[in-house]
């Protein structure tokens, strides 16, 4: 029996049966967990950018925080959120994404609603370099761009040092990383108020 | 299985045929997550878990296989096994899913597991199989340790994702990229290969 | 998905993103075949074949079977059942034509099935979500990239035979020591192009 030409094909598809049944039934069971997890960090980033993050939350704290008050919003063909209070928009979560040494960058960028100041920014993917560019995903790069003034201004809405009238420092030792976001932080705001202007 | 037979198992895993260091096998990987301690051990874990569960299956299924298709039957057992460590991850772990990224998928194709299975599993029994396949992925996971154990305190200033060396000390940022697993990897096998020709040697000397 | 040129994806992948020197990937074989230079290419060749053939085949069977069904869990299985199909049917055509090709590779053409680097040439195709053309323009410009790297490998542990190398650091340490010295003369590609 095990020598004849059908008796391989019939192991096959039985082992493979055995084992896909096996991994459909691992999935149901955990697909619900992956997709709030993944959700769940989403969430987790808007929330920061809006600065209403629940410190130390669990993930059905941030959820709930999330839903109370932030919808999504679309301009054009952009798509971001806007954080809500009391039935009003407050401020806007614009997506911006561009090229970074390693790879792209994508994320969000929070403005207010007369779109003159920066409320926050946040990454949701980049792959720079662990410890150098990698850093742009740390508090201590992100937090500087809370509250900057950009009224009045046309493009060049974030200058890094070494330029002179910076208002963002540059990570030491991340030069190229640096710069790249800057370039596309300047040049996604210009679309967006391009599309709302 | 006698005591000893499982020491022989082991020892032969750990130490005399480690499989990046003697058999040179499993390298790729070991090249890519050995940035931090962290990564090293939940891929070590990973992959001895992987390794030792497929043995063990492909040992109970060995007598039914047909000849022609053992290799992809080993194949197809293997990657069932990676799928559920890759669902794991993802749903308890998400964190370090995201940080071993593609590797978790390519622990399918780390020769290790391949190796083993073919090597051992296919004509020994199910429980030494077993062992085989996890005496391998410790010694995968005792040579991953150390090349991070290098890589994180030089790059990094830390241990385990602990700071040990203060900030003022400037780090050696080569150790973050990938090319210093290439010469760390290089060293610990020159101390090792220097170390098994001077046993070589004496064992000739004393005859 | 990236709106790249496929003629561009094809050079990065030889030059700025090689397999072997940016990505770190198809290092086992890279080190045990890449001592002679003319079973490095033949390596080589098998390797592309299998690349250029295998990726564009699980394109299909990501976006016209995983996806519309919603197996996306199971890419792996199938995604490596492919790989090792076509290698089985490519080890027996070799061993009919190329009988010198594939008694000088031995163990090592079976072991393409299991070259990270195959598989994960599919992988990096879904996660960046290539069109069909930048697909073929990707896993062949992989293959040609892993085969330079190999081949050029060949050409310098053929002429480290008249050095004389410690003992300990001979035939795989050194190896690894060439390979992390090229790896970073190939980190001033870095940020050239972008491909993903």
């Amino acid at each position: 029996m095990k020598n004849s030409f059908i008796y391989p094909i019939i192991f096959m598809m039985a082992v493979t049966a055995v084992f896909i049944a096996v991994l459909a039934g691992l999935n149901y069971a955990t697909a619900d967990t992956i997709e709030f997890n993944q959700e769940s960090e989403l969430q987790q980033k808007i929330l920061y950018i809006f600065d209403i993050l629940p410190k130390d939350g669990a993930e059905e704290d941030v959820e709930k925080v999330f839903n109370e008050n932030v919808i999504e919003k679309e301009w054009g063909e952009l798509r971001g959120y806007a954080l809500t209070q009391g039935g009003q928009e407050t401020a806007y979560a614009v997506p911006i994404n561009g090229p970074g040494l390693w790879g792209s960058i994508i994320g969000y960028i929070g403005l207010n609603t007369n779109y003159t100041e920066i409320i926050g920014i946040e990454f949701v993917t980049q792959s720079e370099t662990p410890g150098l560019g990698g850093r742009i995903s740390e508090d201590s790069y992100k937090e500087q761009f809370r509250g900057i003034d950009i009224s009045g201004k046309m493009d060049e809405f974030i200058v890094s040092s070494p330029e002179p009238n910076s208002n963002v420092d540059a990570i030491a030792g991340a030069t190229q990383t640096s710069a790249a976001v800057v370039k596309l932080i300047n040049e996604d705001i210009k679309l967006f108020l391009q599309e709302v202007k | 299985m006698t005591k000893t037979e499982v020491k022989k198992i082991f020892t032969k895993g750990i130490f005399t045929d480690n499989p990046i260091l003697v058999q040179v096998i499993g390298i790729c990987s070991a090249l890519a997550v050995t940035n931090l301690m962290m990564n090293s051990l939940i891929m070590g874990i990973a992959l001895s878990l992987v390794t030792a569960f497929s043995s063990l299956t492909v040992s109970l299924l060995k007598d039914h296989t047909p000849k022609h298709i053992r290799m992809m039957v080993q194949v197809l057992i293997i990657s069932v096994y990676v799928i559920m460590v890759d669902i794991y991850l993802k749903a308890y772990m998400p964190e370090m899913s995201k940080a071993l990224g593609p590797y978790v998928g390519l622990i399918i194709t780390n020769c290790i597991i391949m190796g083993r299975a073919e090597g051992f599993a296919q004509s020994n029994p199910p429980m030494p199989s077993f062992f085989d396949g996890l005496a391998s992925g410790i010694g995968y996971t005792f040579v991953l340790m150390s090349i991070s154990f290098v890589r994180e305190i030089l790059g990094f200033g830390s241990v385990f994702g602990i700071s040990i060396i203060p900030e003022t000390v400037t780090r050696w940022t080569l150790m973050v990229m990938p090319p210093s697993a290439f010469f760390i990897l290089a060293l610990i096998m020159w101390v090792f290969n220097n170390n098994r020709l001077k046993k070589q040697r004496e064992g000739v000397e004393k005859k | 998905m990236i709106q790249v040129h496929p003629f561009i994806i094809f050079i990065a992948s030889i030059f700025t993103s090689n397999m072997i020197f940016s990505n770190f990937l198809g290092m086992c074989s890279f080190i045990a075949v890449s001592k002679e230079i003319p079973t490095a290419l033949g390596l080589g060749i098998a390797v592309t074949m299998v690349l250029s053939f295998t990726t564009v085949l699980n394109y299909f069977v990501y976006w016209q079977i995983l996806l519309p069904l919603g197996l996306e869990y199971l890419m792996y299985i199938l995604f490596i059942l492919v790989i090792a199909a076509f290698v089985q049917l490519l080890e027996m055509a070799m061993d009919r034509y190329l009988p010198t090709l594939y008694y000088a590779l031995g163990i090592f053409l079976p072991l393409i099935t299991v070259n990270c680097a195959i598989l994960g040439v599919s992988l990096f195709m879904v996660a960046r979500q290539y069109n069909f053309v930048q697909t073929f323009g990707f896993a062949v410009g992989s293959g040609v990239g892993w085969t330079l790297a190999i081949t050029a490998m060949a050409g310098i542990r053929s002429k480290l035979n008249e050095s004389s190398i410690p003992e300990g650091l001979g035939g795989v340490p050194i190896t690894l020591i060439i390979t992390g010295i090229m790896a970073l003369a190939f980190i001033g590609f870095s940020g050239m192009v972008q491909i993903q």
